[in-house]
């Protein structure tokens, strides 16, 4: 199923990652990424380890890791979960992670129908509802005590996304029985892998979506000062990070604390020399082609949204996706290059906003060497896609293509 | 904890001295009496007023902050002709005119002499030990004797765990080993087996079932071992090293503890080191050498405050005002008290908290405030019944014997003894158990059952010794001979 008209492209540049097993089939488009190694890798971990995965904003990482999900899905019991459904993206502390994961393997496991030791979940229940003071006799409605805890966990779930307060209070509390809490988790993990063992002797695997999209001092905060917290849990962890955290002079250190880390690279569309990268700029054209008929849009007009993205995936489903909009209000048939400028325009002013004054300087510095070197200001450019990573055989930077024109502002 | 340390007889032989010093020194004396039990204090002072004979004289001055001139004060009382050859000065509240006074000390040390006066100072250790060393030329002159408190004390000391347990009673504790042991059964891969052990020798740990603990931490060490997980096997040497101390092995402490410092800094692990640091001055603590002990706690608040681990903090803050409780530094040690239950209010440590309000009863014991001291020890034993810490209960119920002993009520003294003895028996916590031996020797003693005093002394010497602390089994030994051959004044 692709696009077959114009009206068609918007549906089907839908911007969100691809997740179920046929989504993948029918659109992804293959490329270079480290999820083959990071699946191998948890596939061969005889103890649970804990990875860092991360990539530019946009570069397509949800979608890896919903591959990734696919690919060790015989062996693992995934709980998959995005920080941006359950926490508040800017207030993410190591013990609202900890609480979650153990919180969403219960949930999971509830939902499956895993019958647990009534033991341990009753002691989870009641250890829970002292630490978070929500009470499950409150609850009217006369549960089992899976269904009560599962209640429970919800509730806490939609606190811990909205009230400070009582966040800060429930932190507080926990900070000084981490010891506690982390018996109850993996005494948590135990027991419904043994639960699996029955079956098919499953483990479990946790990956954590869209915590690349946290600042960068709260992703130091937590990788870097609460490393020791995140390793906690026995069981094996995908962390997602943001690309900033990769470049800061605090990763040597971050990763010591992990199994490895994996970064997804920009798909790159020229070469170091300047001259353009064809298999790149094809891998582009074929994730176009599966979603719209080609000839809904014009040669140029899919060159120039090639270029304008700077090899984001997520800018180029973008582009196209909007592009089809500026052509239905001109009354074509078919994307021209001009409707693709309209956006690229857009999308430039947004770069114009973002950038201060002194960072043209740094900006004209890396164009012109295709190297970026340590310096705070970098890894904000970093973190606002205005400096752009290749990864291929060899790292070099360059600057997103739609800031070239405002270098001579 | 208190310990009734070699008595009475201590006291009664410093005071046989004092009496001679005084009767002999024509030409006046300087007498600095280091004790820091205020009830003490009061005993000495009677018992001298006892027996020295009519011809003495007995003055009181109080130095307070205003005038922390004491050459000066006692050269006015002698110019109002207060005092005289035959006069036996007792100066009390030294410590509300630190440090000035050690100034006017020194400097002024000829007035004493000039004036030939006998001058009993009162001090607790910690401004003795400031006279030796700020006013030395003051010391040359004077005499010191030291009195040990008859209940000699120590206040509770919080141990750093790597990751602590803390539970609600005692149900909890058991359910929790329950469902440990439970998922241990079926375990077959070696992290799981590991991990389940060490919770399994943390939970035993809070029940006092030091063996059982043990076995748990070893089993868990080779694991990690083999799978080199250093971190766990740094926080296992620490657990080792906690059972050890529990138990009063304090060598085998430290080597569980150097191990763990070892590998923590070679991982670079800060929170760890900072707990380790916390627990080697608990043993340095414990064999009473302060500096040494202090030292370390500093090492841990320092680390404590740069990563904020306010529990951490708390722990550190109580075991330092425990060192300045031991020099009889009272207010410093309650400041340091008060800091630390600040936090542990706030942060909802209730354990932590009971260790602290039985350390202020001891302060108020110690100064002779027994209604406030009881009100504190119950304030312990409340949260201790209900956290189910036996271990807790057992020290919180010693002291209120020593309450008891104070007020010469020896038979309730020994009932609470008994109540103690009976748990430190049960969970092997041999070094409390000799110490209580020892209490309830002296309770026999007071209450005049010679016979089963010498008993409870015996078996007090004899689990010292088989401990490997001679110090303490030698002190009461020294009491069995004097009780044995009749030397008793």
């Amino acid at each position: 199923m692709k696009a077959e008209n114009l009206l068609g492209v918007f549906e089907f540049f839908e911007i969100k990652p691809l997740e179920e097993e046929d989504e993948i089939k029918n659109y992804y488009e293959k490329r270079e990424s480290p999820i083959k190694s990071l699946s191998k890798a948890i596939l061969l971990s005889k103890k649970p380890a804990k990875f860092l995965f991360s990539g530019h904003r946009g570069s397509g990482k949800s979608t890896e890791l919903n591959i990734l999900s696919g690919k060790v899905k015989d062996k693992y019991f995934v709980v998959n979960f995005s920080v941006f459904d359950l926490l508040s993206i800017h207030d993410i502390k190591d013990i609202d992670l900890l609480l979650t994961i153990g919180s969403e393997i219960y949930k999971k496991a509830y939902d499956e129908g895993i019958k647990l030791d009534k033991k341990i979940v009753n002691d989870l229940s009641a250890w829970m509802e002292d630490v978070t003071k929500i009470s499950i006799k409150e609850q009217k409605v006369s549960l089992g005590g899976e269904a009560a805890l599962n209640w429970l966990l919800i509730k806490l779930g939609s606190e811990m996304q909205t009230g400070t307060t009582k966040k800060e209070e429930l932190r507080g509390t926990i900070k000084q029985r981490l010891g506690d809490l982390m018996e109850k988790i993996n005494s948590l993990i135990y027991e419904v892998e043994n639960k699996l063992a029955k079956k098919e002797g499953k483990k479990i695997l946790v990956i954590i979506d869209d915590l690349d999209k946290i600042d960068l001092d709260e992703a130091e905060e937590l990788f870097y000062k609460h490393s020791n917290s995140l390793t906690l849990p026995a069981c094996s962890i995908v962390y997602t990070i943001p690309i900033s955290l990769v470049h800061s002079s605090k990763y040597t250190q971050v990763k010591l604390s992990f199994a490895n880390s994996y970064v997804l690279p920009n798909i790159r569309l020229n070469k170091k020399d300047g001259g353009k990268d064809e298999a790149g700029r094809e891998i582009l054209r074929k994730v176009a082609g599966k979603r719209m008929d080609l000839n809904l849009i014009s040669g140029e007009a899919l060159e120039k949204a090639i270029d304008g993205c700077g090899g984001d995936m997520f800018q180029f489903i973008y582009i196209i996706r909007f592009a089809s909009i500026e052509a239905d209000n001109k009354n074509r048939s078919r994307i021209e290059k001009d409707d693709v400028s309209a956006i690229l325009v857009n999308l430039r002013n947004d770069f114009d906003r973002i950038l201060k004054k002194d960072d043209y300087p740094i900006l004209k510095e890396i164009h012109k060497t295709k190297d970026a070197v340590d310096g705070e200001r970098l890894l904000e450019l970093f973190h606002s896609l205005s400096v752009l990573e290749y990864l291929n055989a060899e790292r070099w930077c360059d600057i997103h293509p739609l800031i070239i024109p405002l270098l001579d502002k | 904890m208190v310990r009734y340390s070699s008595l009475d007889y201590s006291i009664t032989g410093q005071i046989d001295r004092l009496n001679l010093v005084l009767r002999r020194a024509e030409n006046g004396v300087i007498v600095l009496l280091e004790c820091n039990s205020l009830p003490l204090r009061e005993e000495v002072i009677n018992r001298l007023k006892e027996e020295l004979d009519e011809n003495f004289k007995f003055l009181s001055i109080n130095i307070d902050e205003k005038n922390k001139n004491l050459p000066g004060i006692v050269q006015d009382y002698s110019g109002s002709g207060r005092i005289d050859k035959k006069t036996v000065v007792f100066v009390h509240n030294i410590d509300d005119a630190m440090p000035e006074v050690i100034g006017y000390l020194n400097w002024g040390r000829e007035v004493f002499l000039d004036l030939k006066v006998k001058i009993i100072i009162l001090c607790p250790t910690f401004v003795a030990d400031e006279i030796i060393k700020n006013a030395p030329d003051f010391y040359r002159f004077s005499h010191r004797i030291t009195i040990k408190e008859k209940t000699q004390t120590k206040g509770e000391v919080i141990p750093s765990f790597i990751s602590d347990v803390k539970y609600k009673d005692l149900n909890e504790l058991n359910e929790r080993i329950r469902i440990q042991e439970h998922l241990l059964k079926k375990a077959t891969e070696d992290y799981k087996i590991a991990d389940l052990s060490f919770n399994l020798g943390r939970l035993y740990f809070k029940k006092n079932e030091y063996k059982k603990s043990l076995k748990f931490f070893n089993d868990c060490l080779k694991i990690y071992k083999k799978i080199g997980d250093k971190k766990q096997i740094a926080a296992t040497y620490n657990e080792i090293g906690l059972i050890h101390s529990a138990r009063g092995n304090y060598p085998e402490a430290l080597e569980g503890y150097n191990k763990s410092e070892g590998i923590f800094e070679k991982i670079g692990d800060t929170a760890g080191l900072a707990a380790i640091y916390n627990n080697i001055a608990g043993i340095h603590y414990a064999q009473g050498n302060y500096p040494e002990a202090l030292k370390w706690y500093n090492k841990s608040m320092e680390i404590n405050e740069k990563i904020g681990d306010t529990a951490g903090l708390a722990a550190i803050y109580n075991n330092i005002a425990n060192i300045h409780y031991d020099q009889g530094n009272y207010p410093e040690a309650l400041e340091w008290y008060k800091k630390d239950m600040e936090i542990s209010e706030k942060i909802g440590d209730t354990a932590g908290l009971a260790a602290t309000y039985n350390n202020i009863g001891l302060i108020h014991g110690a100064q002779g405030n027994y209604p406030e001291a009881l009100e504190w020890y119950n304030k312990s034993v409340e949260i201790r019944e209900k956290i189910g810490d036996a271990a807790g209960l057992a020290i919180t119920y010693d002291n209120i014997g020593s309450i008891y002993m104070s007020q010469g009520n020896y038979p309730e003294a020994l009932e609470w003894c008994n109540k103690s003895l009976e748990i430190e028996l049960n969970l092997g916590m041999s070094h409390d158990v000799a110490i209580t031996y020892s209490n309830m020797g002296v309770a026999c003693l007071k209450n005049k059952d010679l016979n089963s005093a010498l008993n409870y002394f015996k078996k007090s010497r004899d689990l010292y010794k088989k401990l490997g602390l001679n110090k303490d089994a030698a002190e009461v030994e020294e009491t069995i001979s004097s009780l044995t051959t009749g030397n008793k004044t």
